[in-house]
């Protein structure tokens, strides 16, 4: 393999972690809290605001029915607005957002909603505020459920971010398009393969360690 | 009052009270059920540093009323008033405020299972606000308080059900509340393991002067640690007072036929099947003779075959130990002709034993 090559692969490697890490990072802060709320604002919850959580529940919906290409190309505009520019690894991140914050969101709601609610009768009888609930009690409780979650957000942005190489976005995806594809590298095409392989698998168990660290319900002696 | 010494506070002056008026709840009707009336007019008194019990049926409303106290069910209609404060007229940071002063255990405790008992203990104290320091020095005395100082770092997962509950007892008491509401916190234990939480719960009581609130749908519960007692039916309290009392003498049907089951009162199915209400073609009577206090030890049936030289069958027997107090009941039958005339029912009133008939056997 020539150095050239190799520092290629590697900056395409840096280019799709950058993607993976910054809307990872938003599309958590976004979707954590979208996903409490929607957890906990049906009629008679802690934020009961039945509406609201049917309009959000929708959008939700709506934005996690898209394919994602179609997303990208749909949010040009927006993207243009946010970034400067369509194309790109830093005008990637805005659809790989877009599309993590939602189904965080869900993932957040699901580990929520598994969490015992005599545990937050316990605390509403300890004089704890929802707030205090959500930050002491749901999260810790299912954090397990999110560590899980995200671990599967991760891996699904990889997958994301190589395809944006389609429209313009760097990383991996894009350099086996380009020289895989279309200089007709197969051996291009098979490295940025295995990278791929290679780092959700490493996302993959580094995220099961973490959820069974924080997972104090099984007993380990 | 009796009070121990406590190793987090002396014994202090006893408040906490609870008194509901006019307490009404109704599920309003839904897709899935009808309109459920779980509470009707209910009044409660409960005095300051006592053990009250609510026994029931399940269903018969216990937790819609145990949870109206601390304001987790709001009545349709009705007050509740713990402490000189009226719970059912505060906002939602008054009744934070308020919860504070009221702790409740739970029958499946419902400790924070990614918690360690310490920081189980912890949380109710770290909801007011409480700095790490003053926790810390609030904790561990505590656990030591529950009999669980081992135990500090252990996660839930890792405790037996009776330590569970000792530490959701221990968290229940962090905030130094004057009442402590236990919702069926025995039931989901053996009955060993429910002995040794409900002395706990007694100690707790005597020791530090909390007034106890408890409901359950177990007779040993009462039994056992309860100064007084209400009988719930139908989202009724249909009779209450001291302990030994109703359970020895209950005044209403419902209730004697309710307590009869609980107590063990109630007669074999076989036998049950061929008692008739009339006493027509019958040979025999039968009668549930209850012995209180002094009378169970003295040997009142002996005496009474003696001297009226009747034959008594004893179909059931019991001692129970009711409030610490014995209490003993047998089921006898006597032939009819012994009952022709007062003097059988004369001699046992003035033996101090209590007489219900339960019917006639051929
Ligand atoms: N949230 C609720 N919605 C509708 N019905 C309820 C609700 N909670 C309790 N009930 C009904 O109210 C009655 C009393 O329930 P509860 O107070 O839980 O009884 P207990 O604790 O004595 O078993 C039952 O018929 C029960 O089905
Ligand atoms: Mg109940």
């Amino acid at each position: 393999m020539s150095p050239e090559l190799v520092r290629l692969i590697w900056a395409a490697t840096l280019d799709s972690l950058y993607m993976v890490a910054v809307s990872g990072l938003i599309g958590t802060l976004v979707g954590l809290p979208l996903g409490v709320f929607l957890a906990t604002s049906e009629r008679g919850e802690l934020f009961s605001a039945p509406l609201v959580n049917r309009v959000l529940g929708l959008v939700v919906n709506a934005t996690r029915s898209t394919p994602f290409i179609i997303l990208v190309v749909a949010i040009i505009p927006l993207t243009r607005a946010i970034v400067g520019t369509s194309i790109g690894t830093s005008a990637a991140i805005v659809p790989l957002t877009i599309a993590s914050a939602p189904f965080i969101a869900r993932i957040v709601e699901a580990a929520i909603r598994e969490v015992d609610h005599g545990l937050v009768e316990a605390s509403l009888a300890m004089g704890a505020s929802p707030f205090q609930i959500v930050t002491k009690v749901l999260i810790p409780e299912a954090l397990p459920g999110i560590t899980l979650g995200l671990t599967l957000t991760a891996v699904s942005l990889l997958a994301n971010s190589a395809m944006v190489g389609a429209v313009g976005g760097g990383g991996l995806g894009d350099l086996g398009i380009r020289y895989g594809y279309q200089r007709f590298m197969p051996e291009v095409m098979a490295i940025v393969v295995v990278v791929l392989i290679v780092l959700v698998q490493g996302v993959q168990s580094f995220g099961e360690r973490v959820a069974r660290r924080v997972n104090k319900r099984i007993r380990r002696d | 009052m009796p009070s121990a010494p406590s190793p987090t506070q002396s014994a202090r002056p006893a408040g906490g009270a609870i008194t509901a008026r006019g307490l009404t709840r109704v599920y309003p009707r839904t897709k899935a059920s009808p309109e459920v009336t779980a509470l009707v007019d209910v009044d409660l008194d409960v005095a300051p540093g006592e053990i009250y019990g609510v026994i029931g049926r399940s269903g018969a409303g216990k937790s819609t009323l145990i949870r109206a106290v601390n304001g987790l069910e709001k009545p349709t209609r009705g007050t509740v008033t713990v402490d000189g404060v009226e719970i059912t007229a505060l906002d939602d940071a008054g009744l934070r405020r308020e919860r504070r002063k009221i702790g409740m255990i739970f029958q499946h405790f419902n400790l924070v299972s990614s918690r360690t008992a310490h920081d189980n203990v912890a949380l109710p104290l770290e909801f007011a606000g409480v700095d790490r320091r003053t926790i810390a020095a609030r904790v561990e005395p505590l656990l030591e308080l529950v009999g669980l100082s081992d135990k500090r770092d252990r996660y839930p997962v890792e405790l037996s059900g009776g330590q569970k509950q000792r530490v959701g007892i221990a968290r229940a008491l962090a905030t130094d509340p004057k009442v402590l509401l236990c919702d069926e916190a025995t039931s989901a234990l053996d009955p060993e393991t429910t002995r040794s939480i409900l002395t706990l719960l007694k100690d707790v009581n005597r020791g530090l002067g909390v007034t106890v609130l408890l409901i359950t749908h177990e007779m040993d519960v009462v039994k056992q640690i309860c100064d007084r007692v209400g009988v719930i039916e139908a989202g009724r309290i249909i009779e209450q007072g001291p302990t030994y009392d109703v359970i020895t003498r209950p005044k209403t049907e419902t209730a004697k036929s309710f307590l009869g089951t609980l107590t063990g009162r109630e007669l074999p199915p076989m036998l049950a099947a061929r008692i008739r209400p009339e006493r027509e073609g019958t040979r025999q009577t039968l009668l549930r003779l209850g012995f209180t206090g002094d009378t169970a030890e003295e040997p009142t049936i002996a005496r009474l075959s003696r001297r009226f030289g009747a034959d008594v069958a004893i179909l059931q027997a019991q001692v129970d130990e009711i409030a610490g107090k014995p209490f003993g009941s047998i089921t006898v039958a006597i032939d009819n002709e012994h009952l022709e005339d007062d003097s059988i029912a004369a001699f046992l009133a003035e033996a101090g034993v209590s007489v219900e008939r339960i019917g006639h056997v051929a």
